[in-house]
């Protein structure tokens, strides 16, 4: 096959974009959020057994953690030929770089512009609060987000080919094995049909097929593996068992100005004036469908019913794609006007501007990534937990600390980022803030004996979030420091006796 | 002639299908027997140890149950004691009258001119519905009820009134708690299709149940209720969330879909929305109620497997990659679920140390346990219990039920002593599952601290499933 010269374009944005994140990426050896090491220590426990670890022995010192396990066998498969960080951190970017070929490839089937194909590749590789989420961290959204692109380019194909139907349940399937946020897409689809009914436009068949089968698939695969937790919460599941005193920060009111720094200016403007054009002006079903799939995420954000951060990633992806439409209208708009020799002209400064736009953010957002990466102090502090403790010691960390704890101590934590299945969690937290704060030793040690913890860390976050620089209870009688260069671990020896 | 002949082939293939499915998912108590397992359940060993006794000698009183209670005679129990071996006939009378049913239901619906492929469809359904697996592999108060209910059914299609009079008639003798329901099905057949001898089923059914309530029961009045389910709804209504009588989670979701899909021809449908209703109604009281929804939910979950088929799919993949995917939904839930009836509890282990129990005094000393686990203590350690399952009747049963539970949650001692004295509990159960939940949710909570006291609790018997207290006072 002979390489046109939007082949090769295509290439260099991808190459582009590998180079970009992966600079950032190995400004730091660890990685930006502590869910990473959740994910590499799966992923290093499914090359080690071929087993997904569900019953954890170390999380919450001990667990029944379920979720969906695909995202961390595709890195386990890397694992067998390279060590477990280079796969944390390369593979999750390549991954994510992919969204450049499959957004061209819907772009251009909409709107059969090249032009406008190959910009909103270039666009999609920037997303600003997409970079943020995966550049140095092992998020299931690097690849959560090509998958769903790839649906809905097979979608748009599926009258074309057989193949197209193939590949359409292949990737239905993926993505149903990876994340349980595929009922983003089953709340857009059913949108899409009820956006078609009401502009009267006939909708095909086969995609209602698609819609029973995803729904059926959906349905058995997540009841089987989260029917504890549904039994436990019911709906509010959605919620994930987050602590009262959390949720605020994981589900939240949708600010306009965060929103449209993090989906990117120039898509977040244009995008919502194609929902306008086409939802009152003019027809497509391509559209709609991206429109549909737009106003679900939105109206689960709307409702806090998706993770604020999740639902801004499903929106900018949507909102790059619509934005491909804008162009190609802007296109025609100057090719029929008197600077129609300047088409490229304009062209080029309309992209250098949604370059620009979405550029510095994704650097600054990258920045931030970067430098919210563990210290080398806390990680010598948790080195030290491991090569100087018992292999049963329970250690108290912060809920960001606990599956560094587990991932580089070895050891089991109080409490980490996942709360799902944790029947006392609302309790726990401010019994953790109690062991941090209280001036009464007794209170302490009863805590302390109640989570059977043996060790508790000190880090520069914990002291800066409770306004302490050591334990206020704390004595040689019944405490020993153990560790103090920067981050201090503290070793509990006293036992409270029952009455 | 030739495709006559084919026909009654196929027929008579589809059957034979049936059944071989049927015994399949039924064969728990024939696996379990081979690999030397006792009887899977609580109930099947109060029917047994009852059956037992009535074997010796006719009584009207248990000295077992709830430290002894009336005991009211149920023709199940007569007709097993009469019997040498009964325990072979617990095992597999259920097993045996599964099958029966399956067929008759099969010649039901086909009475009904529905298509052979879509009743042997509803009938696999059926037979591998978690409902119909433990309602025909566990012994208890509902599989010949049912099974004469079916056979009423299929005599009265046939105009046959003789056959449907009997059953009815016998059917208090085997469960007085069912006769409202059989009325509900009486009266409603009868309103659709407007047939003679209403008056001779309604006489015979209220005859022998009056009759056995008069002799059996009289002059007692309705039994004291006590609400025993701590969990929520949803896990005893479905079979995935851990319920013996509950529906699999992917049926249940054809159920709804084949209601949605009947709504169309709502009026050929209003009897079976009544009853399927009045049933739901009455599971959210009463579990066992599942045991007659299950053939409605089974038809509307076959209903929307047909329409599935019948759709004008216009991917044939898809439609061979979604029915493959509904197979699978129905299949992994029957699987899970007869392993569970499989690996069901009592196990080696806590029968070992009940019959431990059985050997440490010749007394009839009175041993305390979660309630469910009292049916297993009075027949392998034939010492009566505090409590157990059968609370219809039982004697002073909420105070019992609130001391048990003051005994179990309390952590002083003399209060405790006290409760344990008023009762005359010698000995105290506890297992695995007890001290995980089922009771307790942390160590050293309530009785589990007290035990700690040497002078008043002695451990007789420690393994890593149970331990057995002996209580010194």
């Amino acid at each position: 096959m002979e390489l046109k010269k939007h082949h090769i374009l295509l290439i260099l944005i991808f190459l582009f974009s590998i180079a970009f994140r992966l600079f950032f990426a190995f400004q730091t050896p660890y990685f930006s959020n502590d869910n990473s090491y959740f994910v590499l220590r799966q992923v290093d426990y499914i090359s080690k057994t071929g087993l997904p670890l569900y019953d954890d022995p170390l999380s919450y010192s001990g667990r029944n953690l379920p979720f969906t396990p695909f995202f961390q066998y595709i890195l386990a498969f890397f694992n067998l030929f390279l060590p477990l960080n280079i796969v944390g951190k390369i593979i999750p970017n390549i991954l994510a770089s992919t969204i450049i070929f499959v957004a061209y490839l819907i772009v251009f089937e909409i709107t059969k512009n090249r032009r406008a194909a190959v910009a909103i590749a270039l666009t999609s590789a920037f997303i600003p609060i997409f970079i943020r989420e995966t550049v140095n961290s092992v998020s299931d959204f690097s690849i959560v987000i090509p998958i769903l692109l790839f649906i809905i380019y097979f979608l748009l194909k599926i009258d074309e080919s057989k193949k197209y139907v193939v590949l359409l349940l292949v990737m239905i399937t993926l993505l149903v094995l990876t994340s349980p946020i595929f009922v983003v897409l089953l709340l857009g689809l059913i949108f899409y049909f009820l956006l078609l009914k009401t502009e009267k436009i006939g909708h095909e068949r086969d995609e209602l097929e698609i819609i029973l089968f995803s729904g059926f698939l959906y349905f058995w695969f997540n009841f089987i593996i989260f029917k504890k937790a549904f039994l436990l919460y019911g709906p509010g599941i959605i919620w994930q068992n987050i602590p009262n005193i959390l949720l605020s920060t994981y589900f939240f009111d949708i600010n306009i100005l965060e929103s449209v720094y993090a989906v990117g200016v120039i898509p977040f403007i244009f995008g919502i004036f194609i929902i306008y054009t086409f939802v009152f002006k003019q027809k497509n079903k391509a559209i709609y469908l991206l429109t549909s799939l737009a106003l679900s995420v939105f109206i689960l954000l709307w409702l806090k019913l998706l993770p604020f951060v999740s639902g801004l990633i499903f929106l900018g992806s949507f909102l790059v794609l619509l934005l491909g439409q804008y162009i190609k209208s802007f296109l025609t708009y100057i090719e029929k006007s008197k600077f129609s020799r300047r088409t490229n002209l304009f062209f080029g400064l309309f992209i250098l501007l949604i370059f620009i736009t979405s550029l510095v953010p994704c650097i600054l957002y990258s920045l931030n990534s970067v430098e919210k990466a563990p210290s080398k102090e806390m990680i010598d502090a948790l080195d030290f937990i491991k090569h100087n403790t018992e292999q049963n010691s329970v250690v108290l960390g912060s809920i960001a600390e606990g599956h560094l704890i587990t991932y580089f101590s070895e050891r089991k934590n109080v409490i980490d980022s996942d709360f799902l299945l944790i029947r006392d969690i609302n309790q726990r937290i401010p019994d953790i803030d109690k062991i941090y704060t209280t001036i009464y030793k007794t209170d302490a040690i009863k805590l302390l004996n109640k989570y059977s913890i043996n060790y508790i860390i000190l880090s520069n976050e914990t002291m800066t979030r409770y306004k302490i620089t050591d334990l206020k209870y704390y004595d040689t009688e019944c405490f020993n420091l153990v560790y103090d260069n920067k981050v201090k671990i503290y070793q509990s020896l006293c036992k409270l006796e029952a009455d | 002639m030739k495709n006559n002949k084919s026909q009654s082939n196929i027929k008579k293939y589809s059957i034979l299908f049936i059944l071989i499915f049927t015994f399949v998912f039924l064969s728990v108590p024939l696996l379990r027997f081979f690999s030397n397992q006792h009887l899977a359940g609580s109930e099947p060993y109060y029917h047994l140890r009852i059956s037992e006794l009535l074997h010796n000698k006719i009584t009207n009183y248990d000295d077992l149950g709830f430290s002894g209670r009336p005991y009211y005679l149920n023709l199940n129990h007569l007709v097993l004691s009469r019997f040498n071996n009964i325990l072979f006939f617990v095992m597999f009378l259920p097993m045996l009258f599964g099958l029966l049913s399956v067929f008759i239901f099969y010649k039901i619906i086909d009475s009904y001119g529905i298509e052979k492929k879509h009743n042997m469809l509803i009938c696999l359904i059926l037979a591998s519905s978690p409902v119909f697996i433990f309602t025909f592999t566990i012994y208890n108060l509902y599989f010949l009820p049912i099974f004469l209910l079916l056979l009423s059914l299929f005599f009265l299609l046939r105009d046959n009134l003789v056959v449907p009079a009997i059953c009815l008639a016998l059917l208090p003798l085997f469960n007085i708690v069912l006769v409202p329901f059989a009325l509900l099905l009486l009266f409603i057949y009868y309103t659709k299709y407007k047939k003679k001898g209403f008056t001779l089923l309604i006489a015979s059914l209220s005859f022998t149940s009056i009759l056995y309530y008069f002799i059996i029961y009289y002059p007692l009045t309705l039994p004291q209720m006590l609400n025993l389910q701590t969990q929520p709804f949803l896990s005893y209504f479905v079979s995935d969330f851990g319920s013996d009588f509950g529906f699999s989670a992917f049926m249940l979701l054809l159920g709804i879909i084949g209601f949605y899909k009947s709504w169309r021809n709502k009026r050929d449908y209003l009897y079976i929305y009544i009853i399927t209703f009045s049933l739901l109604a009455a599971s959210y009281f009463f579990t066992k109620a599942n045991i007659f929804l299950n053939f409605f939910i089974v038809l509307f979950s076959a209903l929307a497997v047909v329409s599935m088929l019948n759709m004008n799919w216009k991917l044939e993949l898809v439609k061979k990659a979604t029915i493959l995917l509904v197979v699978c939904g129905l299949l992994f839930s029957s699987v899970s679920y007869f392993n569970r009836l499989l690996k069901m509890e009592p196990s080696n282990e806590q029968v070992n140390s009940i019959i431990y129990m059985k050997g440490d005094s010749a007394n009839k000393d009175i041993v305390l346990s979660y309630y469910k686990n009292g049916f297993w203590i009075e027949y392998f350690a034939e010492k009566p219990t505090m409590l157990d399952e059968y609370i219809y009747y039982a004697p002073n049963l909420k105070n019992r039920y609130n001391a048990s539970q003051a005994i179990f949650y309390s952590r002083s001692l003399d209060s405790t002593k006290k409760l344990l004295d008023n009762y005359n509990v010698k000995y105290i159960w506890i297992d695995e599952k007890m001290k995980s939940g089922l009771v307790w949710n942390k160590e050293e909570q309530g009785l589990l601290f007290l035990l700690q006291n040497k002078e008043t609790f002695k451990n007789i018997y420690n393994s890593s499933e149970v331990e057995v207290w002996k209580y010194l006072k």
